[in-house]
């Protein structure tokens, strides 16, 4: 009887180590839990809405930067930016965003390491922890605000709970983010699901995740993103803001407008925010700010003429083309040259045509040429706002009595 | 009491095992999720409605050409025929001198940067290259050195750079 007892314990206590072993052996290759998610979206989906403004330079409700920094030209920069309004009278626009330096991705994961002996008892308890540890992503992040038309100003944090209450034909609608995803965990005793809550961190992802895996590569687009995977959505019925009867809408989509650079940030300028890490003078010391005004400056060549034969003179005289004339008559601050070269012309070029210049927007004429003559035929420079006419110094110049030419309009050679 | 202390470290070893194998039992693994396909691609836009919008025009010094550059990509147009070449260009509102071509534009514009004076502080020349690919039209802005670079910057973080495209 005691040889049973002796053998049992014996048996037991080597059953014992072998399950201490295992545990070791489990614990020293698989301390934490991970739970990295991706939260894409997807476009295709049946009995779904896309909610967007039809102004022409609408404001976008979710706007995106990313400077990926991958040539190394400067920071590797995250910005994520909401537009929306406070009050359902749509009195003033209200901007808040997250700002991240480097790439979020990186960091994001729902690992935990709890300790040899475990900080958690149940998968229940796991989860209050996760719901914990979402938050923790805060200290890696800046906020910024700004109310229609002021400067960005930094914040300690998002207010998480607000409705984003947005204008959809003139239709306020609300938006909280209060949705929750669904894992399935798995374990020895069996399987169970569960719900954790979705926050902007996991917005902030889902975004830059699916930018940084978007098709086209770099470039600035808009594109559908499926509010309703973190957003309830509520329509302003009665003086209250209600759901949306999910019978009539499965998904709801809006536009984000994102820019995804192939190089890093390098001036507070790029910045959603105009700000960078809390400065607002970053990467700003040395932009030139010594002008006063400028100018557009056109230069036209003998390729922006048409040309009428003259049988008499046998050649051509020239008038500003239709595109040409068109394209300074529709343009502002502008500082207009003629270059004609009769050198390289196909043209024996004999001068400006009847009122070739008449009533135009011409600052200089240069004419470049050897031992030629050129004319400027009757109202050819009538009206015209031509200050300086330059011409080589082997060309003979010539103005009808009645070009148009006026005591203000400096001639001289080259 | 040899035998004594086997049996203590006997029971000590069971009831290791048992604790270990309870807090083994209520350990739990999680499974990553993916839920869709990421951020469509389908859109196109009508050439009428192409506009580019920006303050912060950065140029980038590029190493092998030693050019200063700024590129970017955006929404494929789905009905541009530049065979047609009646279109017209316009940066804050002004049309720029350039061709169009079967699937592109290339064009030069040039800014003169007066001081206080009415002096002419200098000029900086940029071409500017539109191309129409199936899936996305791409800009890019050239110039030749750093001093234009940053006065064009400047110049567009206070003008702003609003391209327009317009038939006729």
């Amino acid at each position: 009887m005691k040889q049973i007892l002796d053998g049992t314990l014996i048996f037991l206590g080597i059953l014992g180590l072998a399950v201490i072993s295992l545990f070791c052996v489990y614990k020293a290759t698989d301390e934490t839990l991970t739970m990295t998610t991706v939260y894409a979206t997807a476009f295709d989906v049946d009995n779904s809405t896309i909610i967007e403004d039809s102004d022409e330079e609408k404001t976008y409700i979710i706007e995106a930067n990313y400077f990926s920094n991958s040539d190394n030209s400067g920071m590797e920069v995250q910005e994520l930016k909401f537009n929306y309004y406070t009050d359902y009278e749509f009195n003033e626009l209200y901007s808040t965003g997250m700002q991240y330096i480097g790439d979020f991705s990186d960091n994001f994961d729902y690992s935990a390491d709890f300790g040899f002996w475990g900080g958690y008892t149940s998968m229940n308890n796991y989860l209050d922890i996760i719901d914990t540890l979402q938050y923790m992503y805060e200290d890696d992040f800046i906020f910024y605000e700004s109310y229609e038309d002021a400067s960005w100003e930094a914040m300690s944090k998002l207010d998480y709970d607000t409705m984003l209450i947005i204008n959809i034909g003139g239709e306020p609608y609300g938006l909280v983010l209060d949705k929750t995803v669904t894992y399935d965990v798995s374990s020895w005793l069996g399987s169970d699901t569960y719900e954790i809550n979705l926050t902007y961190f996991d917005l902030f992802e889902t975004v830059f995740n699916s930018i940084a895996s978007f098709s086209k590569s770099y470039g600035e687009y808009a594109v559908p993103f499926k509010l309703s995977d973190f957003f309830t959505v509520y329509s302003f019925n009665d003086g209250k803001f209600d759901t949306i009867a999910s019978t009539d809408i499965t998904d709801i989509y809006i536009e984000v407008e994102f820019n995804y650079y192939e190089y890093g940030l390098v001036g507070s300028t790029q910045s959603l925010f105009e700000i960078v890490d809390c400065n607002s003078q970053y990467g700003e010391e040395n932009i030139v700010d010594d002008y006063w005004n400028v100018e557009n400056k056109y230069t036209f060549t003998t390729d922006n003429f048409s040309y009428r034969y003259s049988q008499l003179n046998d050649g051509y005289y020239i008038t500003l083309n239709a595109e040409t004339m068109y394209l300074i008559e529709n343009s502002y601050s502008t500082y207009t040259i003629l270059y004609i070269d009769l050198n390289n012309s196909d043209y024996n070029i004999l001068g400006f045509d009847y009122y070739a210049l008449a009533n135009i927007n011409v600052n200089e004429i240069i004419i470049i040429g050897n031992n030629a003559e050129f004319a400027f035929l009757s109202n050819s420079l009538t009206n015209s706002s031509v200050v300086q006419i330059s011409y080589s110094a082997t060309i003979t110049i010539t103005f009808a009595t009645d070009s148009g030419k006026t005591i203000d309009m400096g001639v001289s050679i080259i | 009491m040899t035998k004594l202390w086997h049996y203590v470290v006997l029971i000590c070893l069971i009831v290791g095992g048992i604790v270990c194998g309870s807090l083994y039992i209520t350990d739990y693994t999680t499974q990553s999720s993916i839920i869709g396909d990421g951020f469509s691609t389908e859109y196109e836009t009508n050439l009428e409605n192409f506009t580019y919008n920006s303050t912060s025009i950065v140029f980038y010094e590029n190493e092998e050409s030693s050019d200063y550059e700024f590129t970017t990509n955006k929404d494929a147009v789905d009905n541009f025929d530049g065979l047609k070449n009646d279109y017209s260009l316009t940066i804050n509102s002004n049309i720029v001198n350039g061709t169009w071509g079967n699937g592109y534009f290339l064009g030069t514009q040039t800014y003169i940067f007066y001081d206080i004076y009415g002096e002419t502080i200098t000029e900086a020349t940029y071409t500017i290259s539109l191309k129409f690919y199936v899936d996305k039209t791409e800009l890019s802005l050239t110039c030749e050195d750093s001093e234009q670079a940053e006065y064009l910057s400047s110049y567009f973080t206070n003008y702003g750079f609003k391209l327009k495209i317009k038939g006729e």
